[in-house]
């Protein structure tokens, strides 16, 4: 029987800095990285500032190290504080970008799951 | 060229014992239906369910009244005020009227008028279909027959739908066939509809099982509700 697809040790874990969330999450935001995320897989947070959300804001994530070809990312919610969903709205050998698609709510957090493939 | 990613045959298939429901979908006196497409497994498939929520339905059965025989009809513990009384052709001649009438003295149901509906189906045999106010619900208890007169005689039997009550953001649970050695990223989307695709989201992982939310505050009554997951670990 052939074995699962493993994600995990195929790349070093994202830190802090490889994870940007844009100031339309609102100057206070905060960004949070679940343990093991790398550039093949993983969740990521985002806790929306008390100061002036504004539309569609993104998150920018810098892969640990640059694929071969653009890869293709698919992404979905991982909360359910808002009906509104994610996107995937750009990306490249380096880095991929998500957007969520409104307005967040002040101190919403709001959480996607992520799928690299190459 | 290197081979593509092929989840054909990685590890054994997904029944449906192994995806739970959550009460949101309305499982009360009945089984949510869940269908695992075919080849689903640990790492990728397909799932529905479907939403239930059925208005509450149960049927007055009167077996034996002579004319002016009589009965009440208790609900929660509510008598009716007004007994339905057997005209002069006897139980043949009761009709939906009268029962409903009676129906709408019990304290429950007051002012409910509009909510229920009463079916003649033969002599002394009617359904009672709960709507409205009272539908999407689970009722509180089964209506009884009681306080005869005479020769009455009747119960309450099936169909027997007590309802269902569904809620915001109903949840269902895929138990892995084997635990993960870590703990694996989920990813869900809709499946179907423009609708459904994104009302699905993750909401907990873990090496054995994971669970997935329909982000919904009122899903639709007797609605097929798909995700397709991929599982990496």
């Amino acid at each position: 029987m052939p074995g699962r697809l493993y994600g995990n040790n195929t790349s070093t874990d994202l830190t802090a800095a490889q994870v940007v969330a844009n100031a339309n999450w609102g100057s206070a935001a905060t960004v949070a990285i679940t343990s093991g995320s790398n550039d093949q897989r993983g969740t990521i947070a985002v806790t929306a500032s008390t100061t002036t959300p504004g539309a569609n804001p993104t998150v920018v994530v810098t892969f640990s190290t640059a694929w071969e070809s653009t890869p293709f990312v698919v992404v979905c919610k991982a909360n359910v504080v808002t009906a509104l969903p994610f996107a995937v709205t750009a990306v490249s050998t380096t880095s991929f970008t998500v957007t969520f698609i409104g307005t967040p709510v002040d101190t919403n957090v709001n959480s996607f799951s992520y799928f690299v493939v190459g | 060229m290197p081979g593509r990613i092929d989840c054909l045959g990685s590890g054994p298939d997904l029944e449906a014992t192994d995806v739970a429901c959550s009460a949101g979908w309305g499982q009360v006196g009945h089984a949510t239906t869940v269908t695992v497409t075919a080849g689903s497994n640990d790492q990728r498939g397909t799932i529905q369910v479907e939403s239930l929520g059925r208005d509450p339905q149960e049927q007055l059965h009167l077996t034996t009244m002579a004319a002016a025989d009589s009965c009440d009809i208790t609900y929660n513990a509510h008598e009716s005020t007004l007994a339905i009384t057997s005209p002069a052709g006897g139980i043949g001649d009761i009709t939906a009227a009268q029962v409903k009438a009676t129906l709408l003295t019990i304290s429950d149901f007051t002012g409910l008028d509009a909510d229920i509906t009463v079916t003649k189906v033969s002599s002394g045999v009617f359904t009672i279909d709960f709507s409205g106010t009272l539908g999407h619900t689970a009722l509180a208890s089964v209506l009884t027959v009681t306080s005869v007169t005479g020769t009455a005689a009747g119960h309450f039997e099936t169909p027997l739908v007590l309802g269902a009550t569904i809620a915001a953001d109903p949840t269902v649970t895929v138990t892995f066939k084997r635990p993960w050695g870590t703990i694996p990223t989920v990813i869900v989307s809709g499946h179907g509809t423009v609708a459904n695709s994104t009302l699905w989201a993750v909401t907990a992982a873990s090496k054995t099982a994971f669970t997935v939310t329909l982000d919904l505050a009122a899903p639709v009554v007797a609605a097929h509700y798909v995700f397709d997951y991929f599982v990496i670990g």
